[in-house]
This record gives structure tokens, sequence and C-alpha cells, in this order.
């Protein structure tokens, strides 16, 4: 089918984002939440199921979620329930699943996306706390499979978005963002890999113009960005061909196949997904006093989407390096606490970008580590600001040197090293007319129209200067000496 | 050696030295085996109840106090109470041979005081029944009538008691399944406020109705085995945290009661004249203390049951869906691949009446029908609860008889499942709406003997004043 | 509202039973009467009233503090189990995934 008709159809996405939290305990028994672990070793008679037990919520998963929805903007249910989600799984030990679907804790916000130099507001149906299932290994014999239930429990956070992405690459800067936003917040490691941010797309199609949805099709558990791209666009496709055919497209769980790239109808674990919420009767409301909101608002860092607008309007960057800049927290605190040692910002960016990340990346230490301070740093960019060292030779000199010595001043070091440039007129104009008399044929040859010998001259006054004139000053007098 | 009635006489006999904990202990075993045709017990832990009393007896020698509370108490616990180490089967064949990780709160309470538990008692399946007839282990007879049911789901705790193999008896009560077997049976039965005892180590069978209870042969007893039971708990998030009264202290009441009764009740078709005779003169006897007897309207009587059903098969449903021979419990050894051993497995261990109610509530939660049925019972669980504390508003008590009739023949009612379901009607009140309530022996029937009990209803966590009234009746 | 076999198949799957047809049989008789019964609650007027959820409602949280405590460990976790190996719970295959 020709490209044309593709175009004519817009695609139309909703996610389901899980967020496992880093907490120390389960969302409802003290179990050992951390990831790995001897298996069945994180386990208790209550994440077992065992008959007797009942739930006791975790009062930091709900700190989490409330940071969460805060950060994005939602209303936060003060009073919010927990419900059971009924259905038969080997890896999930009660037979339920304790969730939220009447009275989720956070409705509505958004979550800013980064489109190239562009923000698009994601709207947010809401946010709601449940519990994760255990491990089901199936690939390890051909007769059984075998369960694990160290994970059965751990806290998760599920976001909800309204069905506003339009393409494979918004959902990826979602699931950027998502993952940029969890770890800023120090509520989750957000690795799809490991299994700590999980993926459920919602995709449907229409023709272009349409206001009704189309049929939707869920492709469950997208644990990577880039399966995520392969199966929607495979989905997409499969859709459009199906309706061009005259077909209609059917409500089905999917699975995605990353080695054949094609998307099957997962055979369903719940007849016709009849889950028969009804509330937990074995859980309380969560109840959000103003102390414990007030705590969770004071708890929020500086948000990337709020550092790339103060990085580009108050400190000029360009969006490649606030893009840079805000990636981690880490980072972008780094930067905000270099700047306040020095008005040079955007020298202050490129420092940190091309030298100092390199070697975060190099060494895997933390910028806190860095050899040098930050009044070391900033008194180094002073030095090339008030042109003392050419931006070249503190690069290639003088920033090697310092962190072989951190403990030096910059200036003193930049001296010692007789790396400090000189504008004093004088001493640069006799150099200069010593490499004028050395070259009387390239002076003629310049002073006839070849400006580009300026080079060459610039090269000799460096060379005889041992590096130390200053280029501006030098081009200067060149140039008056050089005048026809 | 003599029988007993009261901790109190235990514990005079135990301090003057003239019995010991292990004799009371070996005592209490020749009963059990000398009633082991009403099958009450599904275990009995002889040795180690004999060696716990033994040690209890050394510990009280050289510091009586260290011995606890209730050094003397020998009690049994229903089959739905798990006990660290020991097996709970739930009265069913799908958990049989499990053996729980943990004690339930409440034992842990009685134990640190010194109690000794002799065995482990007979019930419903999963609690679910009136009769005692849907146990795997078999039916439990009455020591009044062998030919007759106890009562259920408790029905083993509550013959327990009756037929002198314990001081008193820990059960649980969902409907009624602690007060109408101690009706039937002729002993005392205490269900407390939903909440005022930890659910955790209790089967789950209707998570918002569910709650321990007590048996015994005196008001004393049951309330400080409530005393020392009740409170918050780590492990319990609807566990309620209020304190807890001194309820084995303050047991006068000398003051006039204001005790409702619904004549809707009293004058219901269900009602056994003989029942209602025993009823009428309880209250002329209240009456004539001088306490104030007055009818109140309720207009809901004919809707708990349905409500009640709806409610508690649905949570069960759900409460029952960890059976599944997965990480615990009874496999089928027929099946082939995984679903087909959820469905053998849990086929093959579960009764018909267990089926029954899981279908059912499966269904009254359903999408289409949640609304309709689930819903809607909620909405008249909140009419019943209101209205119910409405009258607690303005009366003490509320007085209801405690089952329509006396203990009826084994095999009677096990093939209508609506009749048994109707005959709770008189109990289920106080599970819907949360609040304690107290069988009390009440005479025999004249035409067959068999026992009778009326029901006394309290405000929420108003233990105190409902068993302090209660001793004023039955010293 | 009736209870048919086809429902109670349904039944059957979502709660992971398997009943004989005599059973079957016997439960839609059972079902259909207890459902009679049930029904009883339709001709009540609640508009307005809120559903009962929690019976007690102290208005306070009782949630727990972030810690770890009163694991298990592995041999107590598997000492239950119908079918296990060292480290893990056994089961058939799970012929659909």
């Amino acid at each position: 089918m020709s490209n044309s008709i593709y175009e004519q159809y817009e695609t139309v996405i909703g996610l389901e984002v899980h967020v496992q939290l880093a907490t120390r305990s389960k969302a409802f028994c003290g179990d050992d939440a951390s990831f790995g672990g001897e298996p069945n070793t994180h386990v208790s008679a209550i994440s077992l199921g065992h008959p007797g037990t009942l739930p006791r919520l975790n009062k930091q998963q709900a700190a989490y979620a409330v940071r969460l929805g805060l950060a994005l903007g939602c209303r936060i249910d003060p009073a919010s329930a927990f419900d059971r989600k009924n259905y038969f799984y080997a890896d999930l030990p009660k037979g339920y699943q304790i969730t939220q679907d009447r009275r989720p804790i956070c409705v509505g916000g958004a979550l800013p996306i980064k489109l190239g130099e562009t923000w698009k507001e994601i709207r947010l149906h809401h946010i709601h706390m449940e519990e994760d299932a255990g491990k089901s290994i199936h690939d390890q014999d051909p007769r059984f499979s075998f369960i694990d239930l160290n994970r059965a429990g751990v806290p998760l956070l599920e976001v909800v978005t309204e069905p506003e992405l339009r393409s494979a690459e918004e959902v990826d800067a979602f699931m950027s963002g998502m993952q940029q936003l969890v770890r800023y917040l120090g509520i989750s490691d957000g690795n799809m890999e490991e299994g700590s941010m999980r993926c459920d797309c919602n995709v449907s199609v229409r023709r272009r113009g349409d206001t009704r949805l189309g049929e939707r099709c869920e492709i469950k558990n997208l644990n990577s960005m880039r399966y995520a791209r392969r199966a929607i666009a495979y989905e997409v496709k499969r859709q459009i061909d199906l309706i061009e055919a005259g077909g209609k497209v059917a409500q089905e769980t999917l699975h995605f196949d990353p080695d054949t790239g094609v998307t099957s109808p997962l055979r369903s674990k719940e007849d016709a997904h009849d889950y028969r919420y009804f509330p937990e009767p074995d859980l309380p409301p969560v109840l959000l006093d103003k102390i414990f909101l007030d705590a969770q608002e004071r708890a929020l860092p500086a948000l990337p989407w709020h550092l790339y607008v103060q990085f580009r309007n108050e400190y000029q960057l360009t969006d490649y390096d606030a893009g840079l800049l805000i990636e981690d927290r880490e980072t972008a605190a780094y930067f905000q606490a270099l700047c306040a040692q020095t008005p040079h910002k955007k020298a202050a960016a490129n420092l940190i970008i091309n030298k100092i990340l390199p070697w975060r990346r190099e060494t895997g230490a933390e910028l806190a580590d860095f050899p040098l301070t930050l009044p070391s740093l900033a008194a180094f960019l002073q030095l090339i600001d008030e042109g003392k060292v050419s931006n070249a030779i503190a690069y290639q000199r003088l920033l090697p040197a310092l962190m072989e010595n951190p403990s030096k001043a910059p200036l003193a070091l930049a001296q010692e090293l007789e790396l400090i440039q000189t504008a004093d007129t004088d001493l640069l104009g006799e150099l200069a007319d010593q490499v004028l008399a050395a070259n009387p044929d390239k002076v003629a040859a310049y002073k006839k129209g070849k400006t580009g010998l300026m080079g060459f001259f610039m090269g000799e006054m460096m060379r005889l200067s041992k590096g130390q004139a200053d280029p501006k000053t030098t081009t200067a007098l060149l140039a008056e000496k050089l005048k026809v | 050696m003599k029988s007993y009635a009261k901790l109190s006489d235990i514990q005079a006999d135990l301090r003057a030295g003239q019995i010991t904990c292990r004799q009371l202990v070996a005592f209490y075993l020749e009963q059990i085996a000398a009633t082991k045709h009403l099958n009450a017990y599904i275990e009995v832990y002889a040795d180690e109840a004999l060696q716990r009393a033994q040690s209890l007896d050394e510990r009280y020698a050289t510091d009586p106090a260290s011995a606890g509370r209730l050094y003397g108490m020998v009690i049994s616990i229903k089959d739905v109470i798990c006990y660290k180490d020991h097996q709970v089967t739930g009265g069913s064949h799908i958990l049989e041979g499990f053996t729980s990780l943990f004690s339930a709160t409440a034992v842990e309470r009685l134990l640190a005081e010194g109690a000794i538990i002799i065995g482990r008692t007979n019930c419903d399946e999963f609690a679910m029944g009136s009769t005692n007839e849907t146990s795997y282990y078999g039916p439990t007879k009455n020591a009044a009538d062998p030919s007759r049911i106890p009562g259920g789901s408790s029905g083993g705790a509550a013959v327990a008691v009756q037929a002198g193999t314990c001081l008193a008896a820990l059960g649980s009560d969902t409907g009624g399944s602690v007060r109408q077997p101690a009706a039937f049976c002729g002993v005392i039965g205490l269900k407390p406020t939903y909440g005022r005892i930890s659910r955790h180590g209790l089967l789950a069978y209707g998570s918002s109705f569910d709650q321990i209870g007590v048996f015994s042969h005196s008001i004393q007893d049951a309330a400080l085995l409530l005393e020392i039971m009740a409170g918050a708990d780590e492990y319990d998030s609807t566990a309620g945290r209020r304190p807890v009264p001194a309820y084995s202290q303050r047991l006068s009441f000398d003051r006039r009661a204001r005790i409702a009764y619904l004549p809707e009740a009293l004058e219901h078709p269900s009602l056994d004249p003989g029942v209602r005779q025993a009823c009428l003169q309880f209250l002329e006897k209240l009456t004539g203390a001088g306490h104030i007897v007055e009818p109140v309207s309720f207009e809901w009587l004919d809707y708990i049951i349905p409500a009640y059903y709806v409610l508690t098969t649905a949570e069960a449903s759900s409460n029952l869906a960890r059976y599944d021979g997965i990480r615990y419990g009874y496999r089928s050894a027929d099946a082939h691949n995984l679903e087909a051993a959820y469905r053998k497995s849990r086929s093959e261990g579960f009764g018909a009446e267990a089926k029954r109610r899981i279908m059912l509530g499966a269904f009254v939660l359903s999408a289409g029908y949640y609304d309709a049925y689930y819903a809607k019972a909620q909405q008249v669980r909140r009419l019943i609860r209101d209205t119910t504390l409405d009258i607690l508003s303005k009366y003490d008590f509320i007085f209801m008889p405690t089952a329509p009739n006396v203990a009826w023949p084994l095999g009677e009612t096990i093939d209508d499942p609506v009749a048994m379901y109707l005959a709770d009607i008189f109990t289920v009140q106080a599970n819907m709406a949360g609040i304690p309530a107290i069988a009390l022996p009440a005479g025999n029937h004249p035409d067959n003997g068999l026992p009778i009990g009326v029901q006394l209803m309290g405000a929420p966590f108003e233990e105190e004043a409902l068993l302090a009234f209660s001793k004023q009746i039955v010293p | 509202m009736k209870i048919d076999q086809q429902l109670i198949s349904r039944l059957e799957q979502l709660t992971r039973l398997e009943l004989t047809e005599a059973e079957k049989f016997r439960l839609e008789g059972d079902l259909n009467n207890i459902l009679a019964m049930v029904e009883r609650l339709q001709s009540l007027d609640t508009t307005g009233v809120e559903p009962l959820a929690y019976i007690n409602d102290e208005g306070e949280n009782t949630w727990r503090e972030d810690e770890v405590q009163n694991q298990a460990d592995r041999e107590e976790a598997l000492k239950n189990a119908p079918d296990r190996d060292e480290h893990y719970f056994r089961t058939l295959k799970v012929i659909d995934l």
C-alpha cells in the first residue's frame, strides 16, 4: 500500500507505566523489597498469601505516590482507597492484587515531554498505588514452571495517560521523561531493562480529522524503548492494513515478540477481563493531612522542565546544552552550584559538558568527587574571561595541570607554568617587528591582498611568545603594522 | 476430679495445692477421649499440653505470677485459627496437612498469659455453615443429643466446652457462628465488636464481618479472655485502636438498663413457640429485676439475610482464591497443566457449600451485576447499621432470640441452603452492624429439653456494659 | 435474573472450579433459589444511601514505617509446597502464556 494511505491515519496511543518503587520494604508487609536476592528469600507468610494473613500499607509508598503526583501537577485525593483485582496466576499469591480502582491517590496532572526543541504536555488520567506479582520462570524445564515470590508485593505506582500520544517518538520521549523524573525524585531506579519501569501501550488508529477513538489494542510489558518503537510501528500498520481491507480492529491484549517483530494476541489470563473489583475490606482509606502533604512538597527537587526553562532563558544556553545539563539531578544541581559561584554561565556549561561529564563517565565517580572545588573552577573560568589565559591553553594545559594539583590556585599555577597571556603592547610590538622583519616576502604578499597570511603571522607570534601572546591585542598590533 | 465452670475456682484449687495444671489437662484429655464420638476435635495436642502444663506448674511453684493470669485455663481453638507450627485446615480437605508459620495474635496473647491449648476443634468448612455438617472431617454432634447438630460454624468449639473437655474455647463469628452453636449447646458465646480482636491469624471468610469469639461457662472467663486478646495489632489494619478496659474487673452492673426488643423478631413466622416462650420469660425476668424493656421498630429485618449473603459470599470468593495448590495445600494428582491443576485441585479440595458460595460471590461481583447486587447490599448494610446504632443510642442493649429454633437432627437442612441461610436471621444483624453480641443460656425447650439461648447486642466497643449486664443474668 | 448453565460455565472459569454435570444441575437450582431470596433487596429504595465499605473508620491511618522485618527463611516459605525444588515452587507448565 502506498505511503499516502498510511498518512491518512492518525495514531492514538495511551500508556500505562508501572514504576517499581525503591522502598526498603514491600507495599503491604515488611519483606525486603530490593531487587535481586536468592529466590524466595524476600518473603513472609503475608507475601506468600498464607491463610490468616492481612496487609498493612507501607507509608513510604504513599509518600512517593504523592511526590510523583505533586511533581506532575495532579490533584491529590486525601482519602483514596484500595480495591481488590481478582484473577488467577501462578505468581499472584492471594489470587487477587491489591490496587486502587475507584479512588486513586492522584488524579489528572500532566508530564511535559521534550520533542526536539519544543515541549508538549501529555495529560494523565491518574496515578494509583498497587503491588507487584512474583516471577514465573517458564524456560528452565519442559514440564515445569518455577515460581519466585521475591517480587510479590513490591510497591508499584501505575501512571495512566490520556490517549494523547501520537507517535512512537512521543512514547519514547514520555518514557524517557518518566524515567528522568522518577530518578530526580529518588523514588525509583526507572530501569526498564531490570524491570523497575514497565510499559503497556494502548494503540489505536483513526482517519485524520476523525474525533472518535478507534478500537484499541493493548501491547503488554514492553521493557525497552526500542521494543516499544518497533511494536508500535508494527501494530499501527497492522491495524491500518486491517481497516483498509474492510476488517475491524478487535479489542485485544497483545504480546510483542522482539525476535519476530510481530504483535500477537496474548491468550487471556482472565476470561474477558472480569476482575470483579470491590473495595479492599482489609485496608481503610489512606488519609492524607496537610502536614503529610506539605512534607512531600518540601521533599521535591527542582524539576527538569523548570530547570530547562531557567537554563535557556536566564543563562542563555542552547537547547542542546540545556538538555544535557538537566539529564540527571546531580548534573543539574552541580551546574547550578557552579553558576552560583561565577557569572560566566555559558562557560560553566561548556566546562561541565566538555570536561567534567566525560570525566564522570570515564571514572564512574560522582560529580561531587571531581578533584577541583567549585571556587577553583570559578577562578579558572574567571582567568579565561579576563583573557589572562587563552581558551585553548586553559583547557589543553592548565586544566590538566590543575587536576594533578587541585590544591593550587588556578592563577598561581598558570603563572608557574608561564601560561599567562600578555597583552603588553611594547613586548608584543617588538616581537611583531621581529616576525615581520623575518618574512619580508610574506609581508609584501599580504599588503598586495593575501590577507589570509595573517594566520601565518599570528602563528609566528605565538611561537615566539611561547603561546603567551594575547590573540586580540596581537591581531590588532599586526594589523596596524601591516597597514598599507 | 470435679468439673469446673470457672477459672477462678480452678485457680483457687491450684493455689491451695489441691490440683496441678498437669492433672487438670489429664482430666480434660480423658473427657476428650470419652466424648470422641461427638467428633468435636480434629486434632488433640495431648503430649504437648501435658508438657506445657508441667512447665507452667514448675514456673508457678517458683514464682506464681510468672505462670500468667491464665494459669489453669485450658482452651481449644477452632480450626480456622492459626497456631505456629501446628496444622490449620479450615475444616477443609484443601488445606489438609498445612502447617502455619505463625500464631494468631489472639493466640499469642493468651499463650503469653499461660493458657494451654489442648486441641483444634472441628468446624464447617472455612466457617461457612450453621450446622457443622460441611466439615471435611465429619459432622460434630451435640452433647445434649448426639443425633442432633451442635450448630455452626464453630460447632466443635461449642461442644468442646459443653462436654467439659476444656474450660473455654475460641471460635469465629461471621454471621452467628459463635452465638448460634452456643445457644444450641447451652453455653455462653461472645462475639466482640468488629475490630476488637485482631484478625491476624484468623482464616478469612467475610473480611468485614469476621471476629474471633469466645465460648465459656461463665461471664467472668469470657471477660478475662476478651481482655487479654483484645486491642490494637500491628498486623491488622482494621483492628480498633481504642484502649481495652479491664473487662474482667468491671463486671458489676448496678443501674437500670434500657433494653430494646424487635417485635418483628419475636413475632417472626420462623420462630419456634418454645423458643418464643423462653424469650418472653427472659424479658419478663428483666422487667421483674427493674429494667426497662421496650419494643422498637426495625423495618429491615427481612433484608438482613439477603444483604449478608451477597456481601459475605463476595468477600469469601476472593478470600478463597488463594487456595490454588501452588504454594501450599491440596494439589490434585490428576492434572496435566497449570490450568487443569487449578480446577481439579480446587474442585476436589473444596466441599459443596464452599463451592456454592464461591460461585455466588463471583456472580454478585461480576461485570454487569455489581451495582444491582454488591453495591446495593452495601447500601442496605448502611441502613441496617445506622438504624441499629440509632436504637443503641437510646437503649443499652437490643434483645434478640439467637436462633429461630433449637438444635435439629443431623442431615435435615443440608439439602436446602436457603432454609439454612434464613435461620441466621437473628444473629447476622450484629455482624452487619459490627457490634458486640452475646448468647446466654436461657433454659431448655419444654418439649425436647434441648438448650435455648437468648441474645443481647450492645453498642460498638461497649463490651464492658454488655458483659457486666450479662453477669447479672447468668452469674 | 436467572442463572443458567452458560452463566455457570462462566462462573466456573472465573473461580477455577470444575463441576460435574450433576453438581452443575444442582447448583443452578440452588443459585436460583438463593438469588430469588437476594432479589428482595431490589424492592428496597436506597436512593442517596452511601454504600458501607468500612465498618470501623477511626479517622486515622494504620500505615507502617518503611522497615524490613519479619521475613521467613526459604525453607519455611517452601515447606508447605506441594511441589518444589531447592529454591522454587514448582508447578506444571502454563500452556498459554
